[in-house]
């Protein structure tokens, strides 16, 4: 009888196996690679100054929009620059906790010492000719975004911890110039800084 | 006597017709050849974004080449996704499901870093789509293909493509275009995170 079984069960494994199979897994793949872009958004660069009193006539706002395509922590760098008859100087300093910028005159340029004078933190008129300081607040700052003075580069480190587009301002309130570094000495002209948003 | 009754018998044995062997013999061998299948794939598997445009930088495609001994129906020809819940999800997208040689379709890539929600997959697979709704999914336009006069079709309810088969050599091959499916890629928020975008393929239910 036991020979039966094991003559039904081989003819059994002969039938065809109807079972359906498929191919392996294939993978179409393309990479997405890093986006890293800071671009200029704008806001109000321009104002002028009441030749009385050194008051800015509206707020400074020069802004940025960051975009990157990564969640991951990047650091970036604001600082700003102005123009003198020596060359480009950095134009952020501060007093106590208090951030200040110098404007310079871009139509008659001054010296060097001009903005050292004011950034020394103890400015005198009569020394610093064509250059006037205002007070800046911190960058702008949102979710994912901070914002840190450093008092050795006197610039921002700005921290990023956010994919997508993020947007920061540095603002000039509109309001009177640091004390002593508007005078009479100052020119006529274009007082301009230029800011600086980078990543590291 | 005993010797008379030995003679009779062996008398009697050679009057008996001799049995001559047959110069010939037919024999019937029944054989029950079953299906053979096989394929092979090739094709370009990997390409790279331009984050400008969303664009490949080349082409993507996968080929299937079936060599059959027989008419094969209902091939199914698989894409999938895997999702932010780990789920497989289907990548293939067409609006047209008419019975033909060429059907023309959009195929979800999906980052495999940071896995998209099941909707944003779902968005891509949309008449039309928004960036916003389908972060980190990507769709690329593309054909796919059958030769040797098979026919291919679009399950709307399965998402899959169903292939018949002639016997003999038959090509399935999916083709995509570099371009990105309208508002699938975003180029101004960049909400499609940096890493891999992947969709696998294979066919199913192959006999």
């Amino acid at each position: 009888m036991k020979k039966y079984i094991f003559i039904l069960i081989y003819l059994l494994m002969l039938l065809p196996n109807a079972k359906a199979e498929q191919t392996s897994a294939y993978y179409l793949t393309s990479s997405n690679p890093a986006v890293e872009s800071v671009s200029g958004s704008g806001r109000n660069l321009t104002a002028t100054i009441d030749t009385d009193t050194g008051l800015l006539s509206s707020a400074l706002s020069p802004s940025f929009t960051i975009l990157t395509n990564s969640p991951q922590t990047y650091t970036l760098t604001m600082s700003a620059t102005n123009t003198t008859s020596g060359g480009t100087t950095n134009a952020i300093f501060a007093i106590g906790t208090t951030r200040y910028i110098v404007l310079t005159n871009n139509t008659v340029l001054p010296n060097t010492a001009s903005v050292n004078n004011i950034t020394s933190g103890s400015p005198t008129a009569l020394n610093n000719p064509n250059a006037i300081a205002y007070q800046v607040n911190n960058p702008t700052t949102t979710t994912g975004l901070t914002a840190t003075y450093n008092t050795t580069n006197k610039n921002w480190l700005l921290t990023l911890n956010r994919a997508g587009a993020t947007n920061t301002s540095l603002v000039v309130p509109a309001a009177i110039p640091l004390t002593n570094t508007f005078s009479s000495m100052d020119e006529a002209g274009d007082y301009k800084a230029t800011v600086t948003l980078s990543f590291n | 006597m005993k010797y008379f009754y030995i003679t009779i018998f062996i008398l009697l044995t050679f009057f008996i017709s001799p049995t001559y062997a047959d110069t010939t013999s037919n024999h019937t061998f029944i054989f029950d050849v079953s299906n053979s299948v096989t394929i092979n794939v090739t094709g370009n598997m990997t390409s790279s974004i331009d984050t400008e445009t969303g664009n490949m930088t080349t082409p993507l495609n996968i080929n299937f080449n079936i060599v059959s001994n027989a008419t094969l129906s209902n091939v199914q020809l698989k894409a999938l996704v895997t999702d932010s819940t780990s789920n497989l999800d289907n990548a293939i997208y067409a609006n047209d499901v008419t019975s033909a040689t060429s059907i023309p379709l959009s195929v979800v890539l999906a980052n495999t870093t940071y896995t998209p929600t099941v909707n944003a997959i779902d968005n891509c697979e949309t008449v039309t789509s928004t960036v916003a709704n389908n972060p980190n999914a990507v769709a690329y336009t593309g054909t796919v293909t059958v030769d040797n006069s098979g026919t291919l079709s679009y399950s709307t309810s399965n998402g899959y493509i169903n292939a018949n088969l002639n016997t003999g050599t038959s090509n399935i091959n999916l083709a995509l275009t570099t371009s990105a499916k309208s508002g699938t890629y975003d180029t101004t928020n960049y909400s499609d995170e940096i890493g891999d975008y992947k969709v696998e393929v294979y066919l199913d239910n192959i006999p």
